[in-house]
């Protein structure tokens, strides 16, 4: 075991943490508001509106994900420069980025899991607090902001936790399409210095502690509201 | 044979016949999620599956687009049919048990 690579390697590997949960917090956030939409068009959406999200659904959760990066990437990816004048506009410098299409695949799967946990928790809402928010004339919009979403969010939030623990584990996938992230770091290091555990190990602990903070946030979260069982 | 485990009972469904634990059911929704998952990551260290294979036939033809849909539209066809073995399972461990929502 020798570990003297860190001293020349720690920025490269504080980057590629930086990079890991740079994918991460893009694709729950996104994945997340797009899942609320998804979500409630599969409760209330009308017979279109929830065949569509179903579908999405079922084609996000029923392929492998590395299925859906490259098909991004390079499918994807290939047709873009097509496009004309493309090259020389504005966003040319993102859309040619490996972690462009890595952050886009990634949300897009994450919103389709994400969708569907929201689902069972919008239906697990109680009846009657729906009833009762009614009853006091909220209008269907309101009920929806402050009571169901809410609700439906809370009953799902340990649920959310894994998923999200789920997400950071899909990201060292990103290192396929050329992202610098923690496990491409780990791979170059043991390019270079012919270590293969140490950087591993070194990496392996980044993502443990990765853990450790989504699980300890959660918790927080979860303690907010006492829970009567 | 019943012995008690701290998660279930272990049912004896007869002599000589295998044995399932009495919350199997209570699995089933899971392991499918967990099985078909990471299959496509074989591919990342060079065993040459679907996803391998299909990289390979993009990058020889340049048509990655069509190539990848259609592995998607594999692997979806797969996922369907597991879908449904264990739609089939789950009917069989749960039967005589109140539908779930």
């Amino acid at each position: 075991m020798s570990f003297t690579w860190i001293s020349s390697y720690w920025p490269l590997l504080l980057t590629g943490a930086w990079q890991t949960i740079c994918l991460l917090v893009i694709s729950v956030v996104f994945g997340f508001a797009l899942a609320i939409g998804l979500a409630f068009a599969q409760v209330s959406g009308g017979r279109l509106t929830r065949l569509l999200a179903r579908g999405y659904c079922t084609f996000f959760r029923g392929t492998p994900l590395l299925i859906q990066l490259w098909l991004l990437y390079y499918g994807v990816g290939s047709l873009l420069p097509m496009i004309p004048g493309i090259r020389q506009s504005l966003f040319w410098p993102i859309l040619r980025e490996g972690f462009f299409f890595a952050a886009v695949s990634f949300t897009l799967n994450y919103a389709a899991y994400e969708a569907e946990v929201l689902r069972g928790a919008l239906l697990a809402v109680p009846k009657g607090e729906l009833e009762a928010g009614r009853a006091f004339g909220l209008s269907p919009w309101m009920l929806t902001r402050r009571i169901w979403l809410p609700r439906a969010i809370r009953i799902a939030l340990p649920t959310i936790a894994g998923e999200i623990v789920m997400q950071l584990k899909a990201t060292p996938l990103a290192f396929t399409v050329t992202v610098m992230d923690l496990y491409a770091v780990a791979n170059k290091v043991r390019q270079d210095t012919l270590l293969v555990y140490e950087p591993l190990l070194v990496v392996t602990l980044f993502y443990l502690a990765l853990t450790a903070v989504v699980a300890r946030v959660f918790r927080g979260l979860e303690a907010q509201v006492p829970v009567r069982r | 044979m019943n012995r008690t485990e701290d998660r279930g009972v272990l049912v004896d469904l007869g002599q000589e016949r295998p044995q399932l634990p009495a919350n199997a059911r209570n699995m089933s929704p899971i392991v499918p999620r967990a099985s078909i998952h990471g299959r496509a990551l074989v591919a990342v260290v060079g065993y040459q599956e679907l996803a391998l294979a299909t990289r390979l036939a993009g990058a020889s033809t340049k048509h990655y687009f069509v190539f990848f849909l259609a592995s998607a539209l594999l692997y979806l066809a797969i996922t369907l049919v597991s879908n449904l073995v264990f739609k089939l399972i789950e009917g069989r461990v749960r039967r005589g048990q109140p539908r779930l929502a």
